[in-house]
């Protein structure tokens, strides 16, 4: 410093003396001193300022909106983490599972967190290698995945393990005390018997994690199904969701489905479904075929079938009548929409179509309810003329039979009768009839997509003269099933229904289905009399091929035609066919239908249907009980016809003609030609044979049973031991009511055996001899027993 | 004669017995030697010591539960951020140990602080040569030190320099060179040292930070070059020089501005786009961009919730990647979600204890170096404190400040200590009344 003063004294500028120098420094110090303290005001005034703006802020802040804030805080922090309730299970009557939830894990990691605590017996490595081990994975490669996804913060390690490895886990992760390692549970269901039922159960698809029905009973009955989702609330950071320390958690269970115990009948819906194809694939029906059975006591629906049914496992799989190389539903759209508006569906209570004559015994019921009939009333046969209709309404072979019995126009399905009969009962008690019937509503079954037929708004009189028979008037199998369970049910009308019972996980019953009646329709007379005039369709009538000797059972037929490919006159036929089990005291419903036949071959479905009315009659064991027709049906022995060479439908048809049941081995398909038979052709058959076709030359069929002796068995008692045993029976010989005395195996070397004891192929024929005269039972007696006489002698033979 | 005769006054005081004789005294006194009271006349201001101390642990502390999630999910650990800023403190009190224990005309010399302002410069420029973080160059990564803010260090370097410019302009009118002059011509000759020329020295870092671009930072490099202005005590006259031409320049520049708009290039507006960005989340136009309109929110969410006694320390949730920059501009927030608006307020009461503080100790400055350190620094911490607390608490349009003593960052926390060794080291050597003349 010293020497700067002396440079700058002697600089050129001023001479400063020391004293002037300090002085100025003083002063110039003091004046800047003054002017700080001036000008400082600023800064502490804006100081001052910004304090009191941030105080006011902050105070507005957390104190005043503290609330809101507060709010605001809580739902930012809090997460919901849903938990998912398991669904429940669809089981049929007979507790076969129908659809289950099964439950499969996947296990992830966050890489970086991902190893044993620090307390843990476990090394890294270790740890590493048994979660390997355990859920059997590559460990090199699991190990170079950590290492490349280490910033991840989740890594999967594997998809849908099983629940029980899932516990082996769980049991390692707890031992070695491993952190980082999250097991997710995912819900999946699955439907244990493929296609049973399908159209019914439906199918189920995963909506954000949660399972929720599409279509069926699935989509029904699917907030019992499925439960009520928990949550978990928690409050969580913002890097993994992780729950926060010293923070409350709210835990708000999940309750899980309810079970469902479907009124489905197992082994009648298999049946129903096997049964319902093969008459579509026989007839070349072009809209399918269905059939349904009821519980004619409560309407239950012990099963409902349609040719379409699909596996629920994969509801995008072809249809069967589709070729699967065409197939393609995600990339067609005409297919997907096949599947989602058709195929998916039952038919029964989706598609209503013209009954034909299978109505008609609903008419009869309005006159006798009425009481413009009686059962002993004679009827005109002869053509009904109507204004405004072009033609004389007739009966299918466009004859007249002239004056007939009541009884005898139901038998053989006259249509004139029916048309005086309703005009008979005027315009309005006949529409009240339709109405009460419930042609203008739907049956209230439990199921997705019922539709209702139609039904002339205004009717005229020619209107009600074709809803006589059965015409110009829709309703779904489903309706008409159910009408003819209040004719069975002594005129009560029932809601059907498919679900029997709900039950909890634990097993308890949470509602049980009761049996609902919708309205009396007929009173118990009524009813009873039409099932009794309706006897003799099968015996008489046009429902021979449905008849179970020895088993008095209600039966109808039923055709109608419509004109599908625009020509001059109906070119497709509609046939339906129902039977009342028994007629006295009927405890079954079974209705089957082809749908648009281009060949009049309904006849020979009738085969088709009479399979599972005789299942259930020898299922349920019915007592048998046989008249002189029935023996005389039994007893005659026919010879089966030679179908080797035919096509797939043409074979099956011939030997349906004569009520022979075709059985199919598995490889034969539509298409193929038939190529083995067994029993051959040319041997022993029955009424109720059952002939086995392969599409292969010499094949035959590789099941088997043992053979049991059915000497001293009546003829009841044989029927049913063969029934039960898969086995033909041929009956011969005079004393029809007494006991087998000989038996005797055909085409021995082609069964495998002959006597009891040995192993023999099934549809083998036995033939049984009734040697003796202490028993030949009624010869001469053809009557019907229940109910009533059947009238006119003369009519016997149709 | 006037003068003289001052000069004669101050002489009759006792204090300016002569130096040997003062020494004398105290020798005999207490045994201190020569050197110890040529300087150390006093201790370092006691309370602004107490108060720095509190604000460091303060700051310690609501950063070790502001930073920890944020550590654990970045590191694994929960005291990664901790023990760099503790590490970082702990350096800065060590640098503020040796500032105190120097004279304080050790420091007031020009070159130092010329050598001191080139190389802050410098470092400033070389940001312009680094990859931007979210869209800004503001950063310089250094090895071992890690990443540092230039314009942290060019704000006390700002404040350093001023301080020796005025004590050398000082020293430089006391010896008869750049005097004062009388009249409007003379006004203006003296603004142009007492104001234009430090302002030029103010602009310097201030542009090239806004270039970064950098507003804030510009904003708080020019308040702290105007704080000092004010506390060189420059006289009023000066001042309405300043302003005047200073209106004229504006007036002329945004004539210049509204011509050439059109042919502006891009670059240049886009360079500022984040301004109005900022401004426009603050004002509700709508333009902001999600993110930001999250953090506003977020704050908010946070300090509202704190209530008046907050959720109780290290019991915040915001701080779990709700808030961004919950560790760092935004710690205020946090700090207010757990310990409330009691905890806030304590945290803005402190700052302006140590504004008093560092207030008296500008007051009581003997000398214009003294006086601006002082002045300039203790309205740098509490200009900078004061800013980030507005914008946390939405008085201001959010701008990146951090809170000194409580953000996180060790380089920032380090020159904040820094300026506070040099006001220590004002407040020990450079408030006895006599001692710059004396010395001198």
């Amino acid at each position: 410093m010293m020497r700067k003063n002396k440079k700058r004294r002697e600089g050129p500028i001023r001479k400063t003396s020391r004293e002037e120098y300090v002085d100025r420094i003083r002063r110039q110090t003091r004046r800047a001193k003054y002017g700080l303290r001036k000008s400082f005001i600023l800064v502490i005034i804006g100081v001052l300022a910004f304090s009191v703006a941030i105080t006011a802020s902050l105070y507005k802040i957390t104190v005043k909106d503290h609330k809101k804030y507060s709010e605001m805080a809580a739902n930012t922090h809090t997460a919901r983490y849903p938990i998912y309730p398991a669904r429940g299970n669809i089981r049929s009557a007979d507790g076969k599972d129908l659809a289950i939830s099964t439950f499969t894990y996947t296990v992830g990691v966050t890489p970086d967190v991902f190893g044993p605590s620090k307390n843990s017996d476990y090394t890294q490595a270790q740890v590493e290698e048994k979660v390997a081990k355990i859920l059997d994975i590559d460990l090199l490669k699991f190990r170079q995945n950590l290492k490349e996804n280490e910033d991840a913060a989740y890594m999967v390690v594997k998809k849908e393990i099983t629940a029980e490895k899932n516990d082996e886990l769980n049991v390692f992760l707890d031992e070695a005390k491993v952190y980082g390692m999250r097991q997710d549970a995912n819900q999946a269901r699955y439907y244990p018997q493929g296609d049973l039922a399908s159209t019914i159960v439906g199918f189920a698809n995963k909506r954000d994690e949660n399972i929720e029905g599409v279509i069926g009973i699935e989509s029904y009955y699917n907030s019992l199904l499925g439960g009520k989702t928990g949550y978990y609330y928690g409050q969580v950071d913002n890097y993994w969701g992780q729950t926060l320390p010293n923070t409350s958690q709210i835990y708000v269970p999940a309750e899980n489905g309810y079970d469902l115990e479907l009124t489905i009948q197992s082994d009648l819906q298999a049946k129903a479904q096997e049964l319902s194809r093969q008459a579509a694939e026989v007839t070349h029906s072009l809209n399918g075929a269905q059939m349904l059975v009821l519980d004619a006591k409560t309407g239950a629906i012990l099963a409902m079938a349609g040719d379409n049914y699909f596996d629920l496992n994969d509801p995008m799989e072809a249809p069967y009548n589709v070729d699967p190389k065409s197939w393609d539903p995600s990339k067609k759209k005409e297919q997907l929409d096949y599947l989602t508006g058709t195929y998916w569906y039952g038919k029964s209570a989706s598609q209503p179509y013209e009954v034909g004559s299978t109505f008609k015994p609903f008419v009869l019921g309005m006159a006798l309810d009425e009481g413009t009939i009686t059962p002993e009333s004679i009827v005109s046969d002869e053509f009904v003329y109507i204004e405004g209709w072009p033609e004389a309404i007739s009966s299918y072979d466009d004859m007249s039979k002239g004056a007939i019995s009541i009884s005898y126009a139901i038998w053989d399905s006259r249509n004139p009768p029916f048309v005086r009969i309703a005009q008979g009962l005027g315009l309005d008690t006949f529409y009240k009839y339709i109405s009460r019937l419930g042609l203008r509503e739907k049956t209230g079954l439990d199921v997705a997509g019922e539709n209702v037929g139609l039904v002339h708004q205004e009717p005229q009189e020619i209107d009600m003269a074709v809803t006589a028979f059965g015409e110009q008037i829709t309703m779904t199998g489903l309706r008409l099933a159910t009408d003819y369970v209040l004719l069975a049910n002594n005129g009560a009308m029932l809601r059907p229904y498919l679900v029997q019972r709900v039950v909890d996980a634990d097993g308890e019953i949470k509602e049980e289905h009761q049996p609902e009646v919708i309205r009396n329709v007929y009173s118990v007379e009524t009813a009873e009399k039409v099932r009794q005039i309706m006897l003799g369709v099968g015996r008489y009538g046009t429902g021979q091929e449905l008849y179970l000797p020895g088993l008095e059972c209600s039966y109808k037929t039923g055709t109608s035609s419509r004109n599908l490919h625009g020509g001059v006159n109906d070119d497709t036929q509609t046939s339906n066919y129902v039977t009342l089990l028994p007629a006295d005291n009927p405890q079954y419903v079974i209705y089957s239908a082809v749908h648009d036949l281009e060949k009049t071959d309904g006849w020979s479905f009738q085969a088709i249907h009479r399979q599972m009315s005789e299942y259930i009659a020898f299922r349920d064991d019915f007592p048998l009980k046989y008249k002189a027709y029935d023996l005389n049906k039994i007893f005659s022995v026919n010879y089966s016809p030679d179908v080797l060479g035919s096509s797939f439908a043409d074979g099956q048809k011939k030997l349906m003609w004569q009520g022979i049941y075709p059985v199919l081995d598995d490889k034969l398909k539509p298409g193929e030609t038939i190529q083995s038979q067994y029993p051959p052709a040319g041997g022993y058959s029955s009424y109720d044979t059952k002939v086995w076709l392969s599409n292969k030359a010499n094949a035959l069929p590789d099941e088997w049973t043992t053979m049991e002796d059915f000497t001293g068995l009546t003829l009841e008692n044989a029927k049913k031991q063969a029934q039960r045993l898969g086995l033909n029976v041929v009956c011969m010989g005079g004393n029809r009511a007494g006991t087998v005395t000989d038996q005797e195996v055909s085409y021995q070397d082609l069964a495998g055996g002959s006597k009891p004891g040995d192993l023999i192929r099934k549809y083998s024929t036995v033939v049984l001899y009734f040697y003796g005269d202490d028993n030949p039972g009624p010869s001469e007696d053809d009557s019907l027993t229940y109910g009533m006489n059947d009238g006119t002698g003369a009519l016997y033979g149709y | 004669m006037a003068r003289i005769s001052r000069i004669d006054n101050t002489q009759k005081r006792p204090q300016t017995a002569p130096l040997e004789e003062r020494v004398k005294v105290a020798e005999e006194q207490d045994g201190r030697s020569r050197s110890q009271f040529m300087g150390a006349s006093q201790r370092v201001d006691f309370g602004l010591v107490i108060c720095l101390t509190i604000l460091l642990a303060f700051g310690m502390v609501t950063l070790f539960s502001a930073s920890m999630s944020a550590s654990v999910s970045g590191t694994g650990q929960g005291t990664a951020y901790i023990a760099r800023q503790a590490l970082a403190n702990g350096l800065g009190i060590g640098v503020i140990f040796i500032i105190t224990k120097f004279n304080i005309k050790t420091f007031d010399r020009l070159e130092f602080a010329l050598i001191l302002y080139v190389f802050s410069l410098l470092l400033l420029g070389l940001t312009y040569f680094t990859a931007p973080i979210n869209g800004a160059k503001r950063w310089l990564t250094v090895p071992l030190f890690g990443q540092f803010q230039p314009s942290e260090f060019a704000k006390v370097v700002l404040v350093y320099t001023l301080a020796c410019y005025f004590s050398w302009l000082n020293k430089q009118r006391a010896s008869g060179r750049f005097m004062r002059r009388r009249g409007f011509k003379g006004a203006y000759f003296d603004t142009w040292f007492d104001i234009f020329l430090p302002m030029c020295i103010t602009m310097i870092p201030a542009v090239i930070t806004l270039g970064q671009p950098h507003f804030s930072g510009m904003i708080i490099i020019v308040a702290v070059g105007f704080v000092c202005l004010l506390a060189a005590g420059i006289p009023i006259r000066n001042w309405l020089v300043a302003i005047g031409t200073g209106m004229v320049l504006i007036l002329a520049l945004l004539f210049i501005l509204t011509v050439s708009d059109p042919i502006l290039p891009q670059g240049i507006k886009d360079n500022f786009a984040h301004v109005e960005t900022r401004l426009d989340i603050f004002t509700g136009n709508g333009e902001a961009s999600e993110a930001a309109i999250y953090q506003s929110r977020q704050s908010l969410i946070a300090m509202g919730s704190g209530g008046t006694f907050g959720v109780g320390l290290g019991q915040g949730k915001q701080k779990n990647n709700y808030l961004p920059e919950g560790h760092n501009d935004y710690i205020f927030s946090n700090m207010v979600e757990e310990i409330g608006f009691v905890g806030g307020m304590s945290v803005l009461v402190l700052f302006l204890i140590f504004f008093i503080l560092g207030l008296r100790v500008t007051f009581k400055a003997n000398s214009i170096y003294a006086q601006i350190v002082a002045g300039g620094i203790t309205s740098l911490i509490v200009i900078q404190a004061l800013l980030n607390l507005a914008v946390n608490v939405q008085v201001i349009p959010p701008t990146g400040i951090s809170l000194p003593f409580f953000s996180y960052g060790g380089s920032s926390n380090l020159f904040f200590l820094f300026g506070v060794g040099l006001l220590l080291n004002v407040s020990k050597y450079g408030t006895s009344k006599n001692l710059s003349h004396k010395v001198s």
